[in-house]
């Protein structure tokens, strides 16, 4: 039975990791059909908090209470079975099996042989629900990320669900999407189910949510209403414990040299028409629509794709042939959108993650000069602030906003004239948000020409000197700052949707 | 600060499995046979080993890169037949002889490397399929008879001694030592298992991947080819039958050695023990006159244990008990 409307409630809970204490004594509570954020760094335990729900971690201590019943040892099939679900941040997708079929893995329809046709009409039905086109029949890893996550999501839909918790939902999908999964969020809570809403993107937990817990360091420092609190930076600083006076550090910026002109490029069947340039300096913001093909333009600028249409010069040199090693050569240096896919050597460690693509400068005839490594490295350690016991860490035991900097560190240790960043606060905390658009800004001010892609209007806004806007693989416009005054969020989302700004 | 113990913890523990598991056996094999700890035993055992050996350091390079070479006992049969036709049939000296094959060698897994990185086919079913031509090569060479060889200067590689120690012992030697600074101190080698652990992030890195896998696959059959050499001078003769299972015994050696299969993770020092555990599970066996029927049956359980144990992780263990 429940109590005043309180569908679970974790009770004193503690967990300790071999002596190390992640959560501290936390009581949270769940009423029925509300949306409750859970906020915190990373790090601060939210994962944690949520395994221990779901039954994938055993508590030490405390009791948890779901619908009137004291749950003794759970494990994640009965929870799941009980009606509460979990969306994880890291897709757990089957790529080479149709997006059904991942749909009703587990839980197929069949009798002697599975019913393809019922599930992917049931599938159809679900999928149409969050609005999204997808056909059920294709694999999942032909899916681009944005609808992978939407897969995973109607994965949980499918089943009878009291609990949705939903981790990080919205970090790899476009703002019209999540604005899709925010309605349907919206139907499900009309129907009374209970949402666990964590993210860090906090407009969407003021447009979303009515109450929310801040968790910082194992323990749960507030659970409010959320008109209870005045604005993002309240909450921010319930975070980090202490008031942040600017997110974004303002920079004044007087643009050098031009180090990059792109003109008329285009990928057949691709994009075309990409027409702009950089010069030192200077933050040129990306913005878009998730497909939009902002990310392929970088790809074909690194070589990692070949250009039809148009060319490319680099200080006034034309490029040709380009591959990535070339581009590197070049001065180019790529943060890639998907750190762990494309951007780090998981199992190595950190010092190897970082002087990977510059290892000649530090070879001392046949060998790595691994003094000169070291000290590059944990030069790298202290400027980045990356928090780690050593270099010799594994990378793949990082948070990802550590993990994040050593990829930037990778880069900037490089030595580019240009970089590129692809989403580069994707599923970071505030702190280390902070700090990448701290860093951006001072190597904007060594004279390194940045490009930015951004699905997070607010940074995108804040960072750029000048916004290309894409649309269905063209380029919409240029929007510039300073006098011309034309950068704000409403004119790039205007330009995303295929509108145009006066 | 970190105990002496810790620090030994730390170094070995990716291959503390095959360390303690050596440990054990090599204690077990020196009690239950009487003639099993002797120098004279002790030497026979790394002249054992050494062939195995040499093949399992590029065979842990490949199996890095996520890589496998199914075709190395074909390449012991193919270099052992071309150079007893080159050595006998052409009359060109051994050293030559010698130098002619292992390029030969090179160039067999260039190609395999070569069509692996640039076609995008499967490295298990490119050199399962070569194997069979690698092989079929041997017998046509041959006419599928051995080539007998009675020169002595044929069987120094295999069967000679140099500062006292037996040669196939002392290339050893060497090509672990050579194989063990190239992936832990060179660029080449941070690359290995760079693209071992994520290939298209190696891609991202400027990493050339075409020559990267070219040169692994042509390290992995040249370092065979050597192997193929030594056996033919051991027994004296260019067979094309003598390679059978010779890939087996080498990937076990990796993997025993905590070389992970998906790539990206492993040592030439845990090798080293793996190929030693190997090789001592033999010679105590002989020694104990077990069958060779009933070896082979052992041999293929202890593979499974080890790899199992390896699960298990044994560090932890030691860890907790050492606490």
């Amino acid at each position: 039975m429940m109590v005043n409307g309180t569908i679970l409630s974790l009770r004193n809970i503690d967990k300790s990791f071999s002596g190390v204490e992640v959560l501290k004594d936390v009581n949270f509570e769940l009423k029925q059909g509300e949306v409750h954020a859970l906020v915190g760094e990373n790090g601060a335990g939210k994962s944690t908090l949520i395994k221990i729900l779901t039954g994938a971690y055993r508590r030490d201590n405390g009791t948890i209470t779901y619908l009137g019943e004291e749950l003794e040892h759970i494990n994640p099939i009965q929870t799941r079975v009980a009606g509460i679900n979990a969306i994880y941040q890291e897709l757990t997708l089957f790529k080479d099996m149709p997006v059904y079929q991942n749909l009703f893995l587990g839980a197929e329809i069949a009798r002697c042989f599975t019913d393809d046709n019922a599930m992917i009409a049931k599938s159809e039905s679900i999928l149409a629900s969050l609005g999204v086109a997808i056909d059920p029949r294709v694999n999942a890893g032909d899916l681009n990320i944005a609808n992978q996550q939407m897969v995973e999501i109607a994965r949980a839909l499918l089943f009878d669900t009291r609990i949705l918790i939903m981790d990080e939902p919205t970090s790899s999908i476009s703002e019209n999407e999540a604005r899709r999964l925010f309605k349907k969020i919206s139907t499900l809570k009309r129907a009374g189910v209970s949402i666990i809403y964590i993210s860090h993107r906090l407009s969407e937990i003021f447009d979303l949510c009515e109450t929310v817990s801040v968790l910082r360091d194992g323990a749960l420092v507030v659970t409010k209403p959320i008109t209870a609190i005045k604005d993002e930076d309240e909450l921010v600083s319930y975070m980090i414990g202490k008031n942040m006076s600017s997110r974004f550090p303002k920079r004044p910026i007087q643009p050098g040299k031009e180090v990059l002109r792109v003109h008329d490029l285009g990928v057949e069947g691709v994009f075309s028409g990409v027409d702009f340039s950089v010069a030192q300096g200077e933050i040129l913001g990306i913005g878009g629509l998730v497909g939009s093909k902002r990310s392929e333009i970088v790809e074909t600028i690194f070589g990692l794709r070949e250009h039809t249409h148009g060319t490319m010069y680099l200080h006034g040199t034309k490029l040709r042939k380009l591959t990535p090693l070339r581009a590197i050569q070049y001065g180019m240096a790529f943060v890639t959108e998907d750190r762990k896919r494309t951007g780090l050597f998981l199992q190595m460690k950190i010092h190897e993650n970082i002087t990977m693509p510059f290892l000649d400068s530090i070879k001392k005839l046949l060998f790595i000069d691994t003094t000169k490594e070291r000290q590059l490295v944990s030069d790298c350690i202290e400027a980045f602030k990356i928090k780690t016991p050593s270099s010799d860490q594994v990378i793949e035991k990082l948070s990802g906003g550590n993990q994040q900097k050593v990829l930037i560190a990778r880069w900037i240790s490089a030595k580019p004239v240009l970089l590129m960043l692809d989403e580069p606060t994707r599923g970071i905390d505030v702190q280390a948000k902070t700090e990448i658009y701290a860093l951006m800004g001072e190597l904007a001010r060594q004279g390194i020409a940045i490009i930015m892609i951004s699905s997070e209007l607010p940074e995108l806004v804040a960072m750029s000197d000048r916004i290309l806007v894409m649309h269905a693989g063209r380029q919409m416009q240029i929007l510039r700052g300073g006098a011309y005054n034309e950068i704000d969020a409403k004119n790039v989302l205007r330009l995303a949707f295929g509108g145009h700004v006066e | 600060m970190k105990t002496p113990f810790q620090t030994i913890l730390d170094a070995t523990k990716d291959f503390s499995s095959a360390l303690v598991g050596f440990l054990i056996l090599f204690v077990a094999l020196s009690f239950a046979s009487s003639s099993f700890f002797s120098a004279n035993n002790l030497v026979n055992v790394a002249r054992q080993m050494s062939i195995n050996m040499i093949t399992a350091v590029g065979m842990t390079i490949i199996i890095i890169t996520a890589g496998i070479d199914l075709s190395i006992g074909a390449t012991y049969a193919m270099s052992g037949t071309a150079l007893g036709v080159l050595f006998v049939h052409n009359g060109i000296p051994f050293a030559l002889a010698s130098l002619i094959v292992l390029a030969l060698c090179f160039a067999v897994g260039a190609i395999k490397g070569w069509i692996i990185i640039t076609q995008s086919i499967p490295p298990f079913i490119v050199t399962f399929a070569l194997s069979t031509v690698i092989l079929g090569c041997a017998f046509v060479m041959t006419g599928g008879r051995p080539i007998a060889v009675s020169d002595p200067a044929f069987r120094f590689l295999g069967r000679g001694f140099a500062f006292g120690i037996p040669v196939p012992v002392l290339l050893m030697i060497v090509t672990v030592m050579a194989g063990h600074s190239f992936l832990a101190r060179t660029k080449i080698g941070r690359h290995v298992y760079a693209y071992g652990g994520n290939a298209e992030a190696a891609r991202l890195c400027g990493i050339d991947t075409q020559t990267l896998i070219v040169l692994v696959y042509g390290i992995g059959s040249f370092l065979a080819g050597l192997s193929g050499i030594i056996l033919a001078s051991r027994l004296s003769s260019g067979s094309p039958t003598v390679g059978t299972g010779a890939e087996m015994d080498a990937i076990a050696a990796t993997i025993l050695g905590g070389t992970k299969f998906e790539g990206g993770k492993g040592s030439i020092i845990g090798t080293v023990f793996g190929s030693l555990i190997i090789a001592c599970l033999s010679n105590g066996m002989n020694l104990l006159n077990v069958s060779s029927y009933n070896q082979m049956v052992v041999k293929g359980l202890v593979i499974l244990l080890a790899v199992w144990v390896n699960r298990i992780n044994i560090r932890r263990y030691i860890v907790v008990w050492n606490r």
